[in-house]
């Protein structure tokens, strides 16, 4: 048993080792093997006509002539019938290519010559580079040639030994067809061989570029901000979408920062380039940006150390930028330009157009370029446009067109912010679109006296906080005494939220209701903490208390919620703004 | 961010502290800062005019305290300067800092508490 078995691994090892070395066949792809197939059935045709006419010269008679070259269109016909497999045809014109060697060998009377014929069909047959018709060749040769020497040896051979021992002549040329298959063998496997590097290497090719394309995408994706959030009284959508095909993701990107000021920091920006370098370059420029605003310079500032960085950081490239930094109090605006296409302001009653202020040279240039700044202020209702050219400039339309074809469409957008984004991607971009394409919108809020904010808690968010309760009590008529002692009140309870509650908490949220009574309700997720207690500290919660009718403090876990209410008698001098129901 | 700005005039016995702008937790500390170390131990003491402050909320009001006591234990004292009209006004008295830092409407009876509280 154990003999057998191993008799049985040699026979497969024998078996392995030879299958390595021979071609496999039959995988030239559909396209080639139908073109040689196309040639070789013509050959065959060809071979149709010829044969006639060749017997005809021999001095055959017409009938004869017909009847003996009858094979070789019938097996084209046959080859040419695509309602065969591949196999059969191939075994059509194979056979028949054969049986013409065997007829013109049979009409020459056995001419030594004419057995030529035999080695050229094999090897056209050898172009199929299949093992059937290759095989059916070799035993075609051998038959033939031993059972017709041994019938009429003159229609095969003309020597008198071959005539007198056929079979043994049958032998000695199938050992020459045999030979030629093995010539034709080692040419096969070589081609074989190349193909199925080439194929092999443009495969490896395909995976590394999709490689390189998905890292680049994803290196851009883990750059930009997964959500973009307004400051209170704002609200910010942002989109970002790669090219259509090929390597051209990267390089484009938007950002939106809290400035501890309070302020807001808009960026977009396109590293002129693509792939893994541009996303790489474009991350360097992004955290330069972030690091210098935090740093407290003005817009200008930002944009000229940026540009001195990114020449010192010799990037190879340059990149275009919009930077502002927003004043949510006011909806003031700076806004600097580095070579980027110019923002668009939609006004309220549906004007559109791109904000006029100097383009400024692009990042990257000359490390002595200087920049300037426009501002504006956002009315309430108002929106501004960031995007990159890949929205506005394709192969078909130049960047022109494009601008006022995206001014039209944010005319006709509807207003949200995220509605917006979606729409004017729709309207604007194209799967032409060679580039990849960043669009941010920015709108200010028209506010009424009610209010719904998240705040970033920290410190530097209470002097927005003020103007906004601030302009919330003036709608909601409260007298200037009321105004102020309220404004005090809610801005200790968020004073106190930003000092008791955890470390882990980073905002807190602020609910204003207008009716006969002015209400607040401020809260954060976790427990305050007592902080270790300070002499002059602890005069917020009496404050409230005198200065609201009703103050409560619901110690949390899950959530800890102060709420106030002060009834408005709205006497002695008023706010410019009438409540609004 | 809230600003804040302090002007300070010193003469022979005070030290004049003009506050302009808002106060809140965000930039309370600079009120410390500000007023405890310049003041040289030959004044008498300082007064704080927080006429143009806009806004000042209890972090302000908790430095202003902690400061007095500060400069109360060199022998200084500090009065506050807020016109009777201001709105700050209220706070100040809800808040009891004026038990520690006495609070005029100008800045002349103020420098007159410091001189009469430093005594003859």
């Amino acid at each position: 048993m154990a003999r057998l078995m191993t008799k049985d691994a040699e026979g497969v090892a024998t078996e392995v080792a030879l299958s390595r070395r021979l071609p496999h066949g039959g995988w030239l792809p559909e396209g080639a093997w139908q073109q040689r197939h196309r040639g070789i059935t013509a050959l065959l045709w060809a071979h149709a006509v010829a044969i006639p006419i060749f017997a005809l010269a021999r001095g055959y008679s017409l009938t004869h002539a017909l009847i003996e070259s009858s094979v070789a269109p019938l097996t084209a016909a046959a080859a040419s019938t695509a309602l065969l497999s591949r196999r059969m045809r191939m075994m059509a014109t194979s056979l028949g290519l054969l049986s013409c060697s065997a007829v013109l060998v049979h009409l020459s009377g056995g001419l030594i010559e004419m057995h030529f014929h035999f080695f050229v069909i094999v090897v056209v047959i050898s172009l199929y580079q299949d093992w059937l018709p290759f095989l059916s060749a070799i035993a075609y040769v051998l038959i033939q040639h031993g059972i017709f020497g041994a019938i009429n040896p003159g229609s095969v051979f003309n020597h008198p030994s071959a005539m007198e021992y056929p079979w043994r002549w049958a032998g000695v040329h199938s050992l020459f067809i045999a030979a030629i298959s093995v010539a034709s063998i080692v040419n096969w496997r070589v081609n074989e061989r190349h193909a199925q590097q080439a194929t092999a290497a443009e495969n490896r090719f395909h995976e590394l570029y999709d490689e390189q394309r998905s890292a680049a995408e994803t290196l851009q994706r883990s750059l930009l901000p997964d959500k973009v959030t307004g400051p209170p009284g704002f609200e910010i959508a942002a989109r970002y979408r790669p090219a259509g095909a090929g390597l051209e993701v990267g390089g484009d990107w938007y950002d939106s920062f809290t400035l501890p000021s309070g302020s807001m920091a808009l960026v977009m920006g396109d590293v002129v380039g693509h792939g893994i370098r541009a996303a790489s370059i474009m991350g360097q420029l992004r955290n330069a940006v972030r690091s210098y605003a935090i740093d407290g310079s003005d817009a200008v500032d930002v944009v000229t150390k940026v540009n001195v960085l990114a020449c010192e950081l010799d990037m190879g490239c340059v990149a275009t930028m919009v930077f502002l930094i927003l004043d949510p109090a006011t909806g003031e605006m700076e806004v600097v330009r580095a070579g980027h296409p110019p923002p668009l302001v939609a006004d309220p009653e549906g004007g559109v157009a791109p904000l006029e202020c100097d383009s400024g040279l692009p990042l990257g240039v000359s490390g002595q370029a200087e920049y300037t700044s426009q501002r504006i202020r956002l009315e309430p209702g108002a929106a501004l446009v960031l995007y990159t050219d890949g929205l506005v400039e394709t192969r078909a339309m130049p960047i022109d067109d494009g601008t006022s074809r995206l001014c039209q469409a944010a005319r006709d957008a509807p207003t949200h912010p995220e509605e917006m984004c979606d729409y004017l991607l729709s309207e604007v971009s194209s799967e032409f679109t060679a580039d990849d394409t960043a669009l941010l919108v920015v709108r200010r809020l028209v506010l009424g006296p009610a209010l719904d904010f998240s705040m970033p808690k920290k410190p530097g968010t209470l002097q927005l906080l003020r103007t906004l309760v601030g302009r919330s009590l003036s709608q909601a008529g409260a007298s200037e005494d009321e105004s102020y002692e309220i404004l005090v009140a809610v801005s200790e309870a968020c004073a106190n939220v930003i000092r008791h509650s955890g470390d882990k908490v980073d905002k807190f949220r602020l609910v204003i209701k207008v009716g006969d009574s002015y209400e607040v309700r401020v809260s954060s997720t976790g427990e305050w903490r007592e902080t270790p207690g300070r002499r002059g500290g602890g005069r917020g919660l009496p404050l409230m208390h005198a200065l609201m009718d009703e103050v409560t403090v619901a110690k949390g876990p899950p959530e800890t919620v102060v709420t106030m209410t002060r009834r408005l008698e709205r006497v002695g001098s008023h706010g410019t703004s009438t409540p609004d129901p | 961010m809230t600003s804040i700005e302090i002007d300070l005039q010193e003469d022979a016995e005070v030290v004049v502290a003009t506050v302009t702008g808002e106060i809140d937790m965000s930039n309370a500390s600079v009120l410390s800062e500000r007023l405890a170390t310049p003041a040289l131990n030959s004044v008498v003491g300082i007064v704080v005019d927080l006429s143009d402050v806009r806004y000042l909320d209890s972090a302000g009001m908790a430095e202003l305290f902690d400061t007095t006591i500060a400069i109360a234990g060199r022998g200084q004292s500090m009065a506050l300067v807020i016109p009777a009209e201001s709105r700050l006004r209220r706070l100040f008295e809800i808040s009891g800092v004026e038990k520690v830092a006495p609070i005029s409407s100008t800045v002349e009876a103020a420098r007159a508490l410091i001189l009469e509280s430093a005594g003859p």
